[in-house]
This record gives structure tokens, sequence and C-alpha cells, in this order.
């Protein structure tokens, strides 16, 4: 692990392929630091405890079969349920 | 182009033109980008997204709107604009399901949807912060609400 120390204003830079990401540190309060970043659009940023989050999640998911899980559904369900589609909105 | 894969459903006939590419990969299985969106009979509603690579990995999906029937997202710009998304026809967004020994613990994910462009075929597992959605929601919990929920509409006109 690369190991850098840097105050309060200060940034890093880091460049994966000829995008480059920059991390600011902006504010320091009792052990917790506000971070700025400035990435191009389709580099994503999470925090990684909820990314993790995701990966276990879809880890746990991966199954042989669902037809126990199918049949509970297929009963749960109400047969008149018309699913609306239109689950989407655009920013 | 009709190819044979060999998936975890066995061995599947997939048009060439129905194969889903996750180019950013899926959390977890990022070396993977070929899958497939199947619905056997056998296990309605549940759907299948079927790695067309790796005959290992297949994830349980269902349409989130069957569990929750006021499920809805906002897409960044971004990614409407990578999946070439205009209307929200053009897309279908699907929830893994997280199905235990115990299917009293069976969870959705709210919070980390699939959306999948029928115009370009692309699919990406979005995050979705900031709202009341979770990665695990029991499904329980869920349909409760959901019939709490119709039964309000169906009696409120």
């Amino acid at each position: 692990m690369l190991i850098l120390s840097r105050k309060i204003g200060e940034s890093i830079i880091i460049k994966v392929g000829s995008d480059n990401i920059k991390i600011t540190i902006l504010e320091s309060n009792n052990g917790t630091l506000k971070l700025g970043f400035e990435a191009p659009n389709d580099i994503k940023i999470y925090r990684s405890e909820l990314y993790e989050e995701i990966v276990n999640q879809n880890i746990a998911s991966v199954i042989d079969d669902v037809s126990e899980a199918a049949n509970l559904l297929k009963k749960e369900i109400p047969n008149n349920l018309s699913p609306k589609y239109k689950n989407i909105n655009f920013k | 182009m009709i190819k044979d894969f060999d998936t975890k459903l066995g061995s599947v006939k997939i048009d060439k033109e129905k194969i889903i590419e996750f180019e950013y990969g899926i959390p977890g299985f990022e070396n993977l980008r070929k899958f497939a969106l199947l619905q056997p009979e056998s296990s309605f509603p549940i759907m299948w997204l079927v790695s067309l690579e790796d005959k290992q990995v297949a994830f349980p999906v269902i349409l989130p709107q069957l569990i929750r029937s006021d499920y809805e997202i906002i897409l960044p710009e971004d990614i409407s604009e990578y999946l070439q998304l205009e209307k929200p026809e053009d897309a279908v967004v699907i929830s893994i399901l997280t199905i235990p020994q115990n299917k009293e613990d069976i969870t959705i994910n709210l919070a980390a949807p699939i959306i999948i462009s029928l115009n370009n075929n692309k699919g990406i597992q979005l995050l979705i912060e900031n709202t009341e959605y979770k990665i695990r929601h029991y499904l329980k919990d869920e349909i409760e609400r959901n019939n709490q929920l119709l039964s309000v509409q169906r009696n409120g006109g």
C-alpha cells in the first residue's frame, strides 16, 4: 500500500489510463475527513462498505435452483397484478 | 445468428442480438461480460440472468414492481446516455433475489437494480443512493407492504 500524508486543501491525483481522478482533503473534524472528488462521469465513486455489500450480496445470490421460491411467489403475488413497466425517470 | 451456450440452466440457444453486455462488469463478477436474461416457465415469475462465459454463475432476478408496485428510480444522465435510453420502455429493470435455505429469509436488492437497455443491449448494475431502497429487503415484508398498498388503491379508487 502506498502511504501519503496530505494537509487540508491538498490533493492527490490518480491516473487511470487517460483519466485523472483528483481527490482533495476538504475538512477534518474529530477524526472525520471530508473528501472532494473530481473525476470523469463514467468513473463511479462508492463508499467501500456499500460497494462491498453489493459484491457480497451478488455472490450470495448465485444459486442452482429457484423452484421452491418461485412456487412461493406464485402463491403470494396476486394474479391480477399488472406490472407497471415505466418505473424509470430520467434526470 | 443463434449460438449454443453452456449455462447454469444447461445448454441454451441464444440469439446474438439478445446477448447483454456488461462492459463495466457486475460487482463481484467483474471478469464476466456476457449475460442473457431467461424466463423458464418453471421458475416464473423469477427470471435468470445467466453468464454466457461461466456456467457456474447465474442470478435469480425479478421485476421489482411485482414486489413493490410503486418502485421507481431516477437514472443519472450519463447512464441513460450510455444505455441510449430515451423513454422508460427502452429498458428492463430487474432486481437480484438472494434465496437462502430458509425461504422466509429471501431478500430482494432494491438499491442496486440491473438496468438492461433494449436499444443497445448493454447492461449495468446501478447503485441508487439516498433513497429508502436498501440492498436487502425481506421479500415477505415487501409482499405484505405491497398487498396493503394495492388494497388501498383498489378501495380508494
